[in-house]
């Protein structure tokens, strides 16, 4: 029997998700190869990575459309997937809620008919159904809409009826998929700040899929980065940011400058590097071996001009200015190297000098 | 043709020649069979590349002809003149006189007793109605039965391919030996024996004869209907048959009306599967025109082909009335 609605609040105690080296092939392909993670209630977390990384068949095999190979999938106490006991809960019978890419909205039925589809399923009296729905479409913004066909509606109220739809049956977690990639541009800045704020406010936990660094930073609580099927890290956007434990992690997020660098000596926390014969001290960000090439990553808002008897800075020429509107952005070429940085206004040298504080360049093993 | 030589086999030479048949048609089978897993090669894996009706819909562009359309057009009507009009005025012609050559006198003879005939003579207007039941409902359950093959091969992975090739298998059996086969597997089976004189032996002929027809019907019906509308049903908490239910076969429904109306006219139209099985009470318009030529009864064959392209062609129109637009034909 389906868990009625007054049921589910009462054995609403622990509702953690719990994922436990999850692993899942796809036509004999490794797509997951052993994946941690765990959502608590309320939280919202993002499934952040390239394409092919595995970050959209996390979210199936928790959604249940996908069979895992191995691992486990709890929320709570109860194993929604099992590996070892050969335990798999079909997608039915594990009440989430789930926004597609598509919406995947059924055409043939109306706004107010989709949002009530999983409530009648769950044998809820008709004028219970309508008061939720109705409720629901207010609170989301599509009141007097509920007589519309999907068709009739625009892209991001499209969106809204799949997110209305599956929180109708007061699921205990919400699973997304891209929910903003349809949307345009200027839009999706809108819906970024809504879809954060609704979230919060129905106090679900929510993971989400994207590939979009900014919206992952914007409404994520917490971010996995996933990399051919293995999470690199996880943590806030400003942890992810600040502390990249890998190379992969600091290139992914926000763009940056990534050059070699001759390793010269360790200095505890920080390492000395030569770049095209300029001496450079960088936080060190793993086993770094003097005398080796290392990557030094250096994100284009930690470079500024170098003021006169400034340390820690490299000289170069300077290649283009692209005027952005709300700033410059100029390349600089040091040796073989070339580097990127943002300023306000524009440069008149031609030779520059750039510095960089010690703690805001990382150096990693190449 | 094999399958007129086959014909000719038992009925020209008049001796019974079914191991002859039963041999021919294994080859037949082999050879088809061997083309099937050529084409499976080639096309490859199809699954999710034609997908088309998503939740968004789809539209078809035109193809801007120029001047040259009426070239076209031209070329078309008189393709579709000699191949189709002229043949099907003469037989219809043929069936409203009685006799005709040069030098006839065509208010002379004119008749419409060839049709009355039709339907007077029981056998005949029995073939009519049996023709029209086999078509509609036997159209009906072979259609259930596709679909439960089409969604096998969808979804069935492994074993979807096995499905695939199987139902592949009838496209290398000519109708008449199927026809052929079911005669005796309806004489030789012994709990089948009630069933051989009942309309229901047709409709499992026919349902397998046509079944590589049906099946593919289906399946690319099937393709345009994107599996998120199903999958979002389910994670709404819809079984497996209820999420189909109430997702895709709605959306299904307009490819399942064109498929049926493209079987219907298949199976008024088929005639060698019959031919074998017809019994009294089960005679249909094809299979009886087949044994009525070797009695030379031509008045009546060409009434009774008139009738089978008048039923095809109100049903086709019916089809285009109701926005089916068949693409398969």
């Amino acid at each position: 029997m389906q868990p009625t609605l007054v049921g589910t609040r009462f054995i609403n105690g622990d509702s953690t998700l719990r994922v436990e080296a999850l692993e899942v092939h796809l036509g004999g392909q490794p797509v997951l190869k052993g994946v941690d993670l765990t959502v608590v209630p309320g939280e919202v977390v993002a499934l952040l990575g390239p394409s092919g990384s595995g970050k959209t068949t996390l979210l199936r095999a928790v959604a249940g459309l996908v069979r895992p190979d191995g691992g486990r999938i709890l929320l709570g106490s109860e194993a929604f997937f099992d590996g070892e006991r050969g335990l798999f809960l079909p997608p039915e019978r594990r009440n989430l809620g789930l926004v597609f890419q598509s919406y995947a909205l059924w055409p043939h039925r109306t706004v107010y008919e989709n949002v009530a589809y999983g409530l009648r399923l769950r044998r809820m009296p008709e004028k219970e159904v309508r008061e939720r729905v109705l409720s629901l479409l207010d609170r989301l913004g599509l009141t007097g809409l509920e007589g519309r066909y999907p068709g009739a509606l625009s892209g991001g109220q499209q969106q809204r009826v799949s997110l209305a739809r599956a929180l109708a049956y007061d699921p205990k977690l919400l699973l997304l998929d891209e929910p903003l990639s349809n949307l345009d541009a200027k839009l999706r800045d809108q819906a970024r700040v809504w879809l954060r704020e609704t979230l919060k406010a129905t106090g679900k936990a929510a993971l989400f899929v994207t590939h979009d660094q900014v919206e992952a930073m914007a409404i994520a609580d917490r971010i996995a980065l996933l990399n051919e099927g293995r999470i690199e890290q996880v943590g806030t956007s400003e942890e992810l940011y600040r502390n990249p434990r890998t190379l992969f992690v600091a290139d992914f997020l926000g763009n940056p400058n990534v050059v070699d660098a001759l390793v010269v000596a360790l200095e505890g926390e920080l390492v000395r590097l030569e770049l095209s014969g300029f001496p450079l001290r960088a936080r060190a960000m793993g086993s770094l071996t003097p005398g080796r090439l290392g990557k030094l990553v250096l994100r284009p808002e930690a470079l500024r001009v170098a003021g006169p008897g400034e340390v820690n800075a490299v000289e170069g020429e300077l290649t283009h200015s692209l005027y952005l509107g709300s700033h410059y952005e100029h390349w600089v070429r040091v040796g073989e190297a070339g580097l990127r940085f943002l300023s306000p206004a524009p440069l008149r040298e031609r030779r520059l000098r750039l510095a960089v504080d010690p703690e805001a360049a990382l150096a990693y093993p190449a | 043709m094999v399958t007129t030589y086959l014909y000719r086999l038992t009925t020209i030479t008049g001796t019974t020649a079914y191991h002859l048949m039963a041999a021919l048609s294994l080859v037949i089978v082999l050879i088809a069979f061997s083309l099937v897993l050529l084409q499976r090669y080639l096309l490859g894996r199809m699954e999710g590349r034609y997908v088309a009706i998503g939740a968004r819909g789809y539209r078809t562009e035109r193809l801007p002809l120029g001047r040259l359309r009426y070239l076209w057009a031209l070329l078309l009507g008189v393709y579709l003149l000699v191949a189709v009009v002229l043949p099907v005025l003469g037989v219809v012609f043929r069936s409203l006189v009685v006799s005709w050559g040069p030098g006839i006198d065509l208010r002379e003879v004119l008749t419409l007793s060839h049709y009355a005939a039709v339907f007077q003579l029981p056998n005949l207007s029995r073939a009519v109605t049996n023709t029209l039941v086999v078509a509609a409902l036997g159209g009906i359950a072979a259609l259930a039965f596709y679909l439960l093959i089409a969604l096998g091969i969808q979804r069935g992975r492994g074993w979807g391919r096995v499905l695939d090739y199987l139902a592949g298998l009838p496209r290398a059996v000519p109708g008449l030996i199927m026809g052929l086969a079911f005669l005796w597997l309806f004489l030789f089976v012994k709990p089948l024996a009630p069933w051989r004189n009942t309309l229901l032996a047709l409709i499992l002929a026919y349902t397998v004869v046509w079944m590589p027809y049906g099946v593919r019907l289906l399946t690319a019906a099937l393709l345009q209907v994107g599996r998120e509308v199903e999958e979002a049903a389910r994670i709404a908490g819809a079984s497996p048959v209820r999420a189909f239910l109430d997702g895709t076969l709605p959306l299904l429904k307009g490819g399942l009306l064109t498929a049926w109306f493209l079987l219907f006219i298949q199976f008024v139209r088929e005639y060698s599967t019959g031919v074998y099985l017809m019994t009294a009470g089960t005679e249909v318009i094809g299979a009886q025109i087949v044994a009525l030529w070797g009695t030379g009864a031509v008045d009546v064959i060409a009434a009774l082909a008139s009738l089978q392209v008048v039923v095809v062609s109100l049903v086709f129109l019916l089809a285009n009335r109701l926005g089916v637009r068949p693409q398969g034909l």
